[in-house]
């Protein structure tokens, strides 16, 4: 399995759009299993009903149980704060129109490059 | 308790009828704007060609008409029925249930939406199979998505008419003009075998709901179906933020309605015979109809309960063999009557149990489920020929964290919403939409489940057609508050909510019939005019096969919905990602991942079926057929890719590279 990086030369580099798409969906990633995680490890620690079934122990905060407050509600609001950081703040304005030029490049390639090279790699 | 019972002096009728009223108004004077639309936007949009025109609205979706109309397809006819009937069942597990919402925006669209729009302007892609064949240049790959896309999406399509219909059926069952079309309808087809044994109130349903969808998509193309998903998004989340604060006031603020909640014991429903306490009252109400409320000693309280079925007091003044519905504890210390629902002749009467016929099984969680996790909810299991029901967890721990997954990564995987991401003008676009629909979905999914634990306080005892809650409490609320005409916009947001879907899915497979079959198979370069009559014809006789099928539709079907949204998911999400963000991922690694995903959902279900008998999936360790399918579709086509020959140098250069040298970026 080659590098991602394989054909960078003096004629040709990474394409921005897919570098900085890639980096992107990376965190996208880490939020979710960071929200996932946190969400139903919260909920699940105060949400179960107390053992000797005190109803009187259910606590409620701003009218709804405890454990939707905290373990939903909470991140819910906070996901809202990161979408907005990661929507203004992180994601990069990629021009997603190529110029002419740029939709000759995989055929210029190919005339240029030995197709058994490719395969042998 | 009866005392006070009987001492207020108001009540609230039934809502039904009130509400059906609304319901018939709102749908009618809704298509009506919806057609107008899909006229209008038949005049705009000329200037590229016209498949790019009808299938992708020109590729030129702004930040509110590509937030929307994402937002309103992923919102089914589910959203604002099964949903609100879900949390009213379960109560507030549900929050945990459909709790991943906070994240699909910022997964299903930024996870993929932008290299999908950057690689589809590349290849001049259209639909998804266009994508996949020119990502890999490979016609075997886009023929195969093109079958998977067309065989899952009919399915859905059959699934999503039915369910529409049984929506307008359900809401208006009580308006007496409905119910005497639907009767002279009734004359005529049970003259037909294959129409004798479908009820004429649903095929009239079907009929209207059905061809009004397919005329106005067939007419006015994507742009039509992108301008109704953003009035019908508009609608959805209007409702709801009409609907919240109504619903608080009238409970006297959630404190007081989630502490009802907490000392409220879920229960199945009991067969009992009932005889009236008040003999005056046994000649003037002989009959009650379904969903009449009753006052009924029960454990030394009157509670409020509702009849499952149409009953009649005997001669005696009994109630035999009748289903009870609900058991509540009356609610006091609020802005609603404590006999809410029931009428001056029902408060008058009222009942005791004289006998019980099917036990009202103990729980085994007395009271408090409601208000914790896992949540109550009944499965019922066959004894020999009795049937039996048992509590049981609604959202165990492995389940919580199969739907945490499956809201975001299934939503990522969906063909539907895949196109919807090749359509955005450019990438400020979708930032703002992204953030757009992320306080869009806040402002819908959480505020349902705060509506609907409260519809337990403020309509009790509504188990047997919890359905039916969404009206009811868009007619209750608004009659509380003296504007009964306002409940014509509540309920107009279930209609929006099918409609935005049901349109989404007939393009879907009209696009794929004729760019990914018809084009790249059969003649590749067709002129306009023909291009045209092909166009407009497939999405019409696709609507019309769809409609057509519905009216003997398979059973399972919200079952059917979820086997196809997880099957699309499970083929697609692997190997669509990979081909975006691995550049040596080959198209014989793409061909084993999709199939693998697509067999392994099938697999999954058939074999859940042989055991269970219903379109059940198998569920090892409890997690979704989806995650399984996932994670093997992800292991094969990993595998295959790596021991099969690296994509050529031209393909891995047009799409992971460029010039040295140009402008840098702004």
């Amino acid at each position: 399995m080659r590098d991602n990086d394989q054909y960078e030369s003096d004629q040709y580099e990474l394409d921005p759009v897919f570098v900085h798409s890639r980096r992107e969906a990376w965190v996208i990633m880490g939020i979710f299993l960071v929200f996932g995680v946190y969400s139903i490890t919260a909920s699940f620690l105060l949400g179960r009903l107390p053992e000797d079934w005190n109803l009187s122990r259910i606590r409620t905060m701003f009218g709804m149980p405890n454990w939707v407050a905290w373990g939903v509600l909470l991140p819910w609001l906070l996901a809202n704060i990161v979408t907005a950081w990661f929507c203004f703040g992180f994601m990069k304005n990629d021009p997603l129109d190529d110029e002419a030029e740029d939709d000759n490049v995989g055929a210029e390639a190919e005339l240029k490059t030995d197709g058994d090279e490719v395969q042998d790699a | 308790m009866l005392e006070s019972f009987t001492s207020l002096s108001f009540s609230i009728p039934l809502a039904q009828s009130s509400g059906s009223n609304a319901a018939i108004i709102a749908f009618m004077g809704y298509m009506c704007i919806v057609m107008f639309l899909a006229w209008l936007s038949s005049r705009v949009g000329q200037k590229s060609t016209f498949l790019k025109e009808y299938f992708l609205g020109g590729r030129n979706l702004g930040v509110w008409a590509f937030a929307l109309t994402f937002a309103a397809t992923s919102a089914s006819g589910g959203s604002f029925i099964g949903f609100p009937s879900k949390v009213y069942t379960h109560g507030w597990s549900l929050a945990l249930w459909i709790g991943s919402y906070m994240l699909v925006p910022l997964v299903a669209m930024g996870l993929l939406a932008k290299r999908l729009n950057q690689i589809a302007r590349k290849t001049d892609a259209i639909t998804i199979p266009d994508l996949i064949l020119e990502r890999f240049r490979s016609p075997t790959l886009g023929l195969f998505a093109t079958l998977l896309i067309v065989f899952f999406t009919t399915f859905n399509l059959i699934a999503q008419f039915k369910g529409g219909s049984v929506i307008l059926q359900t809401l208006l069952s009580d308006v007496p003009f409905f119910q005497s079309a639907a009767a002279s309808l009734g004359g005529f087809t049970e003259s037909i075998s294959w129409t004798a044994s479908v009820d004429p109130a649903y095929l009239l349903c079907l009929g209207v709901f059905a061809f009004g969808v397919v005329v106005y998509t067939t007419y006015g193309g994507f742009r039509a179906v992108v301008w109704t998903d953003v009035l019908q998004g508009f609608v959805m989340v209007l409702g709801i933020l009409v609907l919240l604060p109504m619903t608080l006031i009238a409970v006297g603020g959630l404190r007081n309605s989630t502490n009802d909640l907490i000392l409220d014991t879920p229960t199945s429903l009991p067969l009992v015979s009932l005889s009236t306490v008040s003999e005056e009252a046994i000649d003037q109400r002989r009959a009650f109809s379904k969903n009449a409320r009753l006052a009924v000693l029960f454990e030394g309280n009157v509670r409020t309960f509702r009849l499952a079925e149409a009953a009649k007091l005997n001669d005696l003044g009994k109630l035999v063999s009748v289903a009870l519905d609900g058991d509540q504890p009356l609610v006091a210390g609020s802005l609603l009557p404590t006999d809410l629902g029931l009428s001056e002749a029902d408060r008058k009467l009222v009942f005791r149990m004289d006998e019980m016929q099917s036990e009202i099984l103990q729980p085994e969680v007395p009271a408090g489920g409601y208000v914790s996790l896992p949540g109550p909810a009944w499965e019922t299991r066959k004894e020999g020929e009795s049937e039996i029901k048992e509590q049981t967890d609604f959202l165990p721990f492995s389940a919580a964290i199969s739907f945490f997954f499956f809201w975001c990564l299934a939503g990522a995987g969906q063909p539907s919403n895949m196109v919807r991401c090749i359509a955005f003008r450019d990438s400020k676009t979708l930032s703002k939409a992204i953030f757009t629909v992320s306080v869009y979905y806040s402002l819908i999914y959480f505020p349902i489940v705060i509506i609907f634990c409260c519809a337990r306080t403020l309509l009790p005892g509504m188990e047997a057609e919890s359905d039916r809650i969404m009206p009811e409490m868009a007619s209750t609320v608004t009659s509380l508050f003296g504007v009964p005409w306002l409940a014509g916009l509540l309920v107009a947001a279930p209609f929006a909510a099918v409609m935005s879907t049901m349109d989404s899915s007939l393009l879907l497979v009209s696009s794929s019939v004729i760019r990914d079959i018809y084009v790249r198979w059969i003649q590749p370069d067709p002129t306009e005019k023909t291009t045209k009559i092909l166009t407009y014809g497939t999405t019409f006789v696709v609507g019309i096969l769809a409609m057509i099928a519905a009216i003997n539709p398979p059973q399972f079907l919200q079952d059917i919905i979820v086997f196809t949204g997880s099957g699309l998911a499970t083929a697609f999400l692997v190997p669509v990602t990979l081909a975006l963000y691995w550049p040596r991922f080959n198209s014989a690694g793409a061909l084993a991942g999709m199939m693998t995903g697509f067999l392994s959902n099938i697999v999954l279900y058939g074999v859940g079926y042989l055991q269970s008998g219903k379109m059940e999936a198998w569920e090892p360790l409890g997690l979704t057929p989806f995650l399984f399918g996932l994670g093997l579709s992800a292991i094969v086509a990993i595998a295959v890719c790596l021991l099969s020959a690296p994509p050529s140098e031209d393909l891995v250069l047009k799409f992971f590279y460029r010039r040295k040298g140009r402008k840098p970026y702004s």
